[in-house]
């Protein structure tokens, strides 16, 4: 048994059979045993009266149902139970949804329900779960809807925290979709990672659609019927009537279930959209999502900047008073499509005059971290121009000095290789002090550069840039010339110079030699690009930030371009050839332009010989 | 949602509740039957042990045999056993017995013609060979319960995959199995394998988290249903499921 102790608890696992035919890599099997992701992760449970609900048996419900089978029980939550189930008729497979019978026989329930009931059946959109049929089965009251084969927010969430790229691929058609129904006049009540599916293809799936509005206690939800005087005179029950999740509840919602719109929607995205972000719920006083990813992300995940954007989008869905939210799901859409437009601008470009409080509080708190309560005050008497100035600075005082300090080591070295390098016999001296300085000013350069990128892509410095480019030149430019210096070389040492122009044979040697040139560059460079689309990120490393991967188009059309070089070249080449020379054998004179400059030198001066030994045996 | 909500009795349930209740043929058949599928499961794991405690290929496989046989003609399983709670224990205790009397019993009347006989298929015995390179084969030195423990946890995970696989293939998504699988260990949550696996299965990064959800609760759920079949009552999976993982860990 060849035994590799598993990465993750140490245990080593055994080789199987099966798995080394098929070439997979082996699982440890204590691992599948107890998977480090089978823990029980938080549920955000609706308050409803549905907690308290024991769900009836399969059994049981099949004899209530008529028309459908009920084949497992595939959830529970504050609303109600759901099960899997079959539409007879149909033969499909459909999520069946019952609600408590201590919902279903309130009075006025019934009707409630049937007028409802037509509302949701109305709502027909790609991201929103259809409800294909309603009724009552036995004490509970029913929901068919279409059955989502595929995983909620929170499970997906499970697996860890999404993009910002992820996020804002769920997010729009969770706007479409809420906007659609807004405008059908349906208000959802209850956005929370549980309620939004994902089908196999990933796409959004919005359930339970205005059931909170079904379920509340009809004292709250329904206003006008409270006409029973007994209701009102109870003791008042903070939690009566509400109907929802306490931390996706836009604020009003709590406080007064009644005057709820579709607002109350608006703040749940808010929330949502939060928690896709950082992992974490808007709760008290938090951290806009980008700043929250700068404190906590530090040791566990690799660094992801978001967009500052994105957080004015979050912080005003999650407004505290309604007039002061997003008035729409779609302006939330339209905002977000801005930011995808256009990607990622320095940040001091987007400041806004409202904005300015925020800013100057982040600003502070930074200062604090760094400088200690001194900073902290300074900022805060002395005007908005100097707490700009400053801005830059107290944020990450550390992100500029290796730049400055590489300079300084750079010009040093350059100085010192003068200096040292001037004397003879020296040179060696020199270049490896220049050298020294070189490298350690890449690497202070390349600190500061990793530092600025981690201080949310904000301002570029350009010290660092300015000394990486020109060592990187130092570099890179050789590469990229020597094939083109080294052709004619390698030409003049096999063919000799070529010859002046008017004289015979010029053109072809010229011809020669630059096609030559060309063709062998032009392959250079065809392999450099065949390597960095292979391995982008080999040069992106190296050169960074000045080189990125190329775009297909961009990879594509340059390659096509050498390859037309290339192709020239060759075709030149071949039309314009050299003639080969054998001393001895005589080449017409009509040829002659045809010899290499080496070749015609050679043929001429065995010429001069033959006529000199003609001459001498002559007489 | 636990087991014990949907499923009123476990195959070894089963098995004890017809020694209790004499009569009806009926529950007697069931209780066979269940019997059968059980060893049916779980015979790789006695032959592992039996060939890890230095038993030759023919002795084990015979050793196996008599014992299912023998096993599969009792009335009743014995209601003073004390360790009838769980399959496995009950299995362990019995064939160590039988093992032990195994001289006896060979030097005893031959059994009738109509006896009772137990297959094992040349193609599996071959599997569970391979399992075993010869060098690794005998290993008198570990306890002999862990032994047999860890053959028996090797055992439920190698069929509960195998289950798996068969379903995805069923529904002509072997691949995804094949690329799919290695997440059931895996917890980096966006490393460049699930770009890779996300583009070669022509998935979204959502959609592809939505298959490996899918994928590890199926996993689970089969997991611990195929831990409850092995226990006398549905609550105790979790503890059988414990003391297979402690059993994995003691090396």
């Amino acid at each position: 048994m060849t035994d590799n102790p598993c990465p993750r608890c140490g245990t080593p696992i055994p080789s199987d059979p099966a798995s080394q035919d098929s070439g997979d890599p082996v699982q440890c099997p204590r691992c599948l045993l107890r998977p480090p992701w089978d823990k029980p992760h938080p549920v955000a449970i609706t308050l409803g009266p549905g907690q308290s609900f024991t769900p009836p048996s399969i059994e049981e419900l099949s004899e209530q149902i008529t028309g459908y089978e009920v084949e497992a029980l595939i959830g529970q939550g504050g609303m109600g139970a759901v099960y899997l189930g079959r539409q007879k008729s149909l033969d499909r497979a459909v999520a069946i949804k019952i609600l408590p019978p201590q919902i279903a026989e309130r009075a006025g329930f019934r009707q409630r329900f049937a007028q409802e009931g037509r509302a949701l059946a109305k709502l027909n959109h790609p991201n929103i779960v259809a409800v294909h049929d309603f009724g009552q089965a036995g004490p509970y009251a029913m929901l068919v809807m279409e059955l989502v084969e595929g995983a909620n927010l929170r499970e997906v969430l499970a697996q860890g925290r999404l993009s910002p790229a992820e996020a804002l691929e769920i997010i729009p058609q969770l706007c479409d979709a809420l906007s659609y129904a807004h405008d059908e006049g349906v208000v959802h009540r209850d956005i929370k990672p549980e309620n939004l599916l994902f089908d196999s293809r990933g796409r959004l799936k919005i359930t339970d659609f205005g059931l909170a509005k079904l379920v509340a206690n009809k004292t709250a939800a329904d206003a006008d019927d409270a006409t029973t005087t007994d209701e009102d005179s109870r003791a008042p029950d903070p939690t009566q009537g509400v109907v929802g999740t306490v931390h996706y509840m836009a604020p009003e919602q709590l406080e007064n279930p009644r005057s709820v719109d579709h607002r109350a929607d608006i703040y749940a995205l808010g929330v949502v959209f939060y928690e896709m972000l950082t992992g974490e719920l808007p709760i008290g006083r938090f951290e806009p999502p980008s700043q929250c990813l700068q404190s906590n992300g530090r040791e566990s995940t690799p660094r992801v900047t978001i967009d500052v954007r994105l957080d004015e989008v979050v912080l005003r869905a999650l407004e505290k008073h309604p007039e002061k939210r997003y008035a729409s799901a779609s302006a939330v859409m339209h905002d977000i499509d801005e930011i995808e437009k256009h990607p990622r601008p320095s940040r001091r470009d987007h400041t806004l005059p409202n904005d300015h409080p925020r800013r100057v509080r982040e600003t502070i708190h930074r200062a604090g971290q760094t400088l200690g309560e001194f900073a902290a005050t300074s900022i805060e008497s002395s005007g908005q121009w100097i707490s700009h100035a400053q801005t830059s600075w107290l944020r990450d005082p550390r992100v500029e000095t290796p730049a400055y300090v590489g300079v300084g080591i750079l010009a040093l070295g350059i100085f010192g290789g003068f200096f040292f390098g001037n004397g003879p016999g020296n040179g060696e001296v020199g270049a490896a002090w220049f050298a020294l300085a070189a490298i350690l000013a890449i690497i202070l350069s390349r600190i500061s550069l990793a530092r600025e990128s981690e201080s949310e892509g904000g301002h570029p410095i350009l010290v660092s840039r300015f000394v990486l480019g020109a060592l990187y030149l130092l570099v890179a430019v050789p590469i990229l010339i020597a094939p083109a210096i080294a052709t004619p070389a390698l030409w003049m040492e096999i063919y000799d110079d070529p010859r002046d122009i008017g004289r015979l044979g010029w053109l072809r040697d010229w011809v020669q030699v630059v096609s030559l040139t060309v063709a062998v560059t032009a392959t250079a460079w065809l392999v450099l690009l065949g390597a960095h689309v292979a391995f982008p990120r080999l040069f992106t490393t190296v050169f960074r930030p000045f080189v990125g991967a190329f775009s297909r188009v961009t990879a594509i059309s340059l390659a096509v371009f050498l390859v037309i070089l290339i192709a020239a070249a060759g075709f030149l080449l071949r039309q314009m050839p050299y003639q080969s020379y054998t001393p001895g054998i005589e080449v017409a004179e009509a040829d002659w332009d045809k010899l290499s400059p080496r070749d015609f030198q050679e043929m001429q001066r065995e010429l001069d010989d033959r006529r000199r030994a003609e001459r001498t045996t002559e007489p | 949602m636990t087991l014990a909500g949907r499923l009123p009795s476990t195959r070894w349930s089963l098995v004890i509740r017809a020694g209790e209740t004499s009569g009806d043929s009926s529950v007697r058949r069931l209780a066979r039957q269940s019997l059968e599928e059980l060893c049916a499961i779980y015979w790789p794991a006695l032959y592992g042990y039996l060939r890890r405690r230095g038993r030759s290929r023919q002795d084990a496989e015979d050793l196996i045999q008599g014992f299912f046989a023998n096993l599969l003609e009792r009335d009743s399983i014995a209601a003073a056993d004390a360790s009838r709670g769980r399959f496995r224990a009950f299995l362990y205790a019995s064939l160590d017995h039988y093992v032990a009397n195994e001289h006896r019993r060979e030097n005893a009347l031959k059994r009738g013609g109509d006896a009772t006989t137990f297959s094992l298929d040349r193609e599996s015995l071959d599997d569970v060979d391979r399992f075993f390179p010869a060098d690794a084969l005998a290993d008198p030195s570990g306890d002999p319960a862990t032994l047999f423990d860890r053959q028996w946890a090797f055992c439920l995970i190698g069929q509960t995959l195998a289950e798996l696989e068969r379903d995805y293939q069923a529904k002509g998504k072997g691949e995804w199995f094949s690329k799919l699988a290695p997440m059931l260990t895996s917890t980096d949550t966006d490393g460049p394998s699930r770009q890779q696996i996300a583009s070669e299965l022509g998935l979204s990064s959502t959609a592809l988290k939505v298959a490996i959800h899918r994928l590890r609760a199926t996993y689970r759920k089969r997991l611990l249903d195929a831990v409850a079949q092995t226990v006398e009552n549905p609550a105790d999976s979790g503890r059988e499921r414990q003391c297979l993982f402690d059993a994995l860990g003691s090396e």
